[in-house]
């Protein structure tokens, strides 16, 4: 019962859905908090990515008429459910090396595709013109940074030889970060135009963009689900740049103060610099957004590759 | 002598005649009970070939030619499949094809299609096993062209003359063999090994690979497969992409695993030509807006999957690839039976012509669905498994050898996993989720028809969240030995932990819900909603499709440019005109030639002598 149980708690308490949802909430007011100190705002207060969620559990839930209930119903929990078990997987191998397993990694990718998918189950369930475009929009995007998604990642395998998050942490333990080489540095660099592209975050938030398709796929959504939605992006906030510090930059080392410090620095590196470029950019077409994954982002993961192939 | 195995082809073979006699629903059922016949035949023999490989002596044509019956695991574990889907198709057939005519020859043919194909699997000799592959070419044809329309014949031709240009390249490598080594037998060339010079093993490899590759459909050899299937009434089409495809990736194993093996030099081909499929196919799928030739396009790229495993060289990869063979021959027959009654009902294979089926065919919703993410690989499904040990050979294939390629490899696949997404998803929005043009006023299919489909969803399942405990221990290992289990991938702790995760968030929903759920008509800024403003299924990767370098390729392929058969074909008319221009039809200008011909041989002679 016990073996059951223990991965139970670790998917639902900590590391995985409460632990995680809760610290990626908070740094979703991060997020605002900076956006509006950027914008010389005063910002919201600390509480209000929980009071929203609170909010949004207690209202109503609207379901579009004609639509199909089952997939309406089911695409955001789809989506919970696979970050829930990428970011406590994520977690879980740096805490504990042993329970990595062969192909962890490549799991992990898979499972970080469930939110999109339950964004275009969502968009396309819901029976509204905008959202099925944003659907179509979200689709054309994870089209067009898959590729370069994947490459990157392959940067570290490379390396490594390996497709075991252990290894690959264990490596950077001896060897110092990935991100010590110029293969690393231009990785980490397409890395984190990914991560705008799978954050929804500006300039790539054209499945959702709310001036001109209201939302998009997330237009129908209210109440309890619309909560889940948002609930999973705010752990995909956390998830996301760990998965890029577990794999570029030396790992999470969660033994020592020292370690924790340098994780938040870390993170909050990251944080800041995707918050820097997410205010300070216009949002793109869907065709420019294409065009420049598929052209010059797309130019730099194959040289990330082949450097890496080179050892420099 | 175990004549049992006979039995697999016998059975269907000599039904076929009857079921021609036969009239009404007798016809139906008999050829249900004779396709479970098999099945239970096949079913039985699991566990007998599993202690003792059978193979034996048939009968002797010379004294080098003996037809041999080899029934070991690999061939079971494919029968097996053969048998079980074509039950599932015959089945099916009973409901779906109640409105064609000419009944009593489809199930003729399907039946001698079914035996056919087990008895090219189930031979153990290159001569009879090249004549059954024949056979089942020619059954293929006729069901293929079953619906005597203009599209149906012209594809059916096509499919036939490729397969019989690569079934010629077979047979002189067949003969080659006869020749050089004295006997036909797989088994005694597989233990002896063939002994001929590098260069020739290399030209009789390439024809072996043209032979298969055909059947199996691999870039650039694929074209029939995308006009045949669609063609094909839908449960043939379920048995072509289903299992005989299979067949020829079987004969694939069988050559370049067991004759052949080991050729390393060809594992590079196998798996450049494995990853181009793959990428090419489910690019060419995600403009489609034929249901059946999408689901046909996808074929090309599972296929891809399968032959870049047995590439890889290394057990587990190998394992994969066979167990995605397996893997594809469910969720691709569950696609073509869900399609297939979708068409069924709707009377169109456009998706333009479909939309908002969920509420109407729930059954085929569900089932259509969980084939769609089990094609694409979204775990916990059955197609993330195979898949997932075939990046696996990959990445321990990198660690060996190291090379670049390798990575290039594992790219393509994983992306082509993406890519098969979003294919996908555009075939589930178009046909059930999308508002309808018009009402359609349609229901869900009968029993008869949604059975199948309901046991092959639930194997989809199965082999995804049991995969090492039930299909793997059983059907793909005892094949491919040397895989060990310890420390993978393991779907069942993996699903128990996403359903759980959903159940966590079905909580925080029902907890949500403390009002009652309202329902109310979908916003659309104000305006009158119609069901025009959504997306149409030709506009759903419309970006895609217009991005300059996408746009040339697909322009190119639409003008059939790359299309191996147009070309052949082609140089076939460029070459006949010349010949043509010579026969005018005026008299004095063959007295002509007939003179000009004289004059030459007379100098020939002159020479000559």
């Amino acid at each position: 019962m016990m073996e059951i149980l223990k991965p139970v708690f670790y998917l639902l308490i900590f590391p995985g859905l409460l632990f995680t949802g809760v610290l990626g909430l908070f740094f979703m007011w991060v997020d605002r908090k900076v956006t509006a100190l950027i914008q010389s705002r005063m910002g919201p207060p600390w509480y209000q990515c929980y009071v929203d969620i609170g909010k949004l559990l207690y209202k109503q839930v609207i379901i579009p008429a004609g639509s199909n209930r089952l997939s309406f119903v089911t695409a955001p929990l789809i989506g919970l459910a696979g970050i829930s078990l990428a970011g406590g997987i994520i977690w879980m191998v740096n805490i504990n090396k042993s329970v990595s397993f062969i192909g962890d990694l490549i799991v992990v990718m898979y499972l970080l595709v469930l939110p999109s998918l339950a964004l275009i189950i969502g968009g396309a369930a819901s029976r509204n013109p905008f959202s099925s475009v944003g659907a179509s929009r979200e689709m054309t995007m994870v089209f067009a940074y898959e590729l370069p998604f994947i490459l990157v990642i392959f940067t570290a395998v490379i390396k490594t030889r390996s497709v075991i998050f252990a290894d690959i942490i264990t490596y950077q333990i001896q060897n110092g970060a990935m991100f010590w080489s110029v293969s690393g540095i231009v990785a980490v660099a397409v890395f984190l135009i990914c991560m705008l592209a799978k954050l929804c975050y500006l300039p790539f938030d054209i499945p959702e963009a709310e001036s001109e398709i209201i939302g998009g796929t997330l237009a129908e959504y209210s109440g309890a689900l619309l909560a889940i939605f948002k609930l999973t992006n705010a752990m995909m906030l956390l998830a996301l740049p760990l998965f890029l510090i577990t794999l570029f930059l030396g790992g999470i080392v969660v033994s020592s103060i020292k370690g924790i410090l340098f994780l938040i620095l870390k993170y909050l590196v990251i944080l800041i610099l995707v918050i820097l470029v997410k205010s300070t950019h216009p949002r793109l077409r869907i065709d420019q957004a294409l065009k420049f994954f598929l052209g010059p982002v797309l130019g730099l993961a194959i040289i990330s590759v082949i450097l890496t192939v080179l050892g420099v | 002598m175990n004549i049992s195995p006979v039995l697999l082809v016998i059975i269907p073979v000599l039904s076929a005649p009857l079921a021609w006699i036969l009239k009404g629903g007798l016809r139906e059922w008999f050829s249900v009970a004779v396709t479970l016949c098999v099945l239970i035949l096949s079913v039985f023999l699991f566990p007998m070939v599993i202690e003792t490989p059978l193979h034996y002596d048939l009968f002797k044509v010379t004294d080098n030619i003996v037809i041999t019956v080899n029934l070991d695991l690999l061939s079971i574990v494919i029968i097996t499949l053969i048998s079980f889907l074509g039950f599932l198709a015959t089945l099916y057939s009973t409901r779906y094809m109640t409105q064609s005519r000419g009944l009593n020859k489809y199930y003729c043919l399907l039946l001698l299609f079914i035996g056919s194909m087990n008895g090219t699997v189930l031979s153990g000799d290159l001569f009879s096993m090249f004549l059954l592959w024949e056979a089942m070419t020619m059954a293929a044809f006729f069901l293929v062209i079953f619906d005597n329309t203009i599209e149906s014949i012209k594809a059916g031709i096509k499919y036939f003359v490729m397969s019989e240009m690569g079934a010629l390249f077979m047979l002189f490598a067949i003969i080659a063999i006869y020749f050089q080594e004295g006997t036909v037998d797989m088994a005694t060339l597989a233990s002896r090994g063939i002994t001929v010079s590098s260069n020739f093993r290399h030209m009789l490899l390439l024809f072996f690979l043209l032979g298969t590759g055909v059947k199996a459909g691999i870039i650039p050899i694929h074209t029939w497969l995308p006009d045949a299937h669609p063609a094909a009434p839908s449960p043939v089409s379920a048995l072509l992409s289903g299992v005989m495809i299979k067949v020829g990736i079987y004969m694939m194993i069988r050559i370049f695993c067991h004759i052949f093996s080991p050729v390393f030099s060809w594992q590079f081909i196998l798996c450049a030509l494995g990853s181009a499929s793959i990428i090419i196919g489910v690019m060419m799928a995600i403009k489609q807006v034929d249901a059946k030739r999408l689901l046909a396009y996808h074929s090309v790229s599972q296929i891809g999957y399968i032959v870049l495993g047995i590439g890889t060289g290394v057990s587990v990869g190998i394992a994969g690839g066979l167990f995605h063979l397996l893997n594809h021959a469910m969720f691709k027959g569950l696609l073509f039976l869900s399609i297939g009654a979708v068409i069924h009902r709707m009377k169109s294979r456009n998706l333009s012509d479909y939309g908002g089926l969920a509420r109407a065919m729930p059954i085929t919703f569900i089932t259509c669905s969980i084939a769609a993410l089990s094609i694409s690989g979204i775990p916990p499904f059955n197609g993330f498994v195979s898949k997932w040990m075939i990046y696996i050979g990959l990445v321990q294939r990198f660690t060996t050898d190291g090379s670049a390629f390798t990575v290039v490899w594992l790219a393509a696949a994983m992306f082509g996993s993406a890519l098969t997404l979003a294919s996908f998803v555009k075939l589930i929005y178009a046909t059930f989720l999308t508002v309808p043009e018009k009402p359609q006023g349609v229901k869900e299919v009968s029993v008869a028809m949604w059975t199948p489909m309901v046991v092959m969803a639930g194997l989809c399942i199965i082999f995804g969240v049991v995969a090492w405990e039930i299909p793997l221990k059983f059907f793909v290992l005892p094949v491919v030995p040397g895989v060990s289990f310890s420390g993978y991938w393991q779907p069942g702790l993996a699903t128990l932990l996403l359903i759980v995760a959903f159940i966590a968030g079905g909580i925080i929903f029902i907890a949500g819900r403390l009002k009652k759920v309202a329902v109310s008509t979908p916003f659309v800024g104000g305006e009158e909603f119609e069901p025009e403003m959504g997306v149409s299924p030709e506009g759903f990767y419309h970006t895609i499709k217009n991005a300059e370098f996408f746009k040339a390729i697909y322009h190119q392929a639409e003008k059939k440019r790359f299309d191996i058969y147009d070309i052949g074909k082609n140089i076939v008319v460029i070459f006949s005109g010349a010949l043509s221009s010579i026969h005018t039809g005026i008299l004095s200008t063959y007295l002509l030639w007939i003179i000009a011909g004289l004059v030459i041989l007379l100098l020939v002679n002159h020479v000559g002598f």
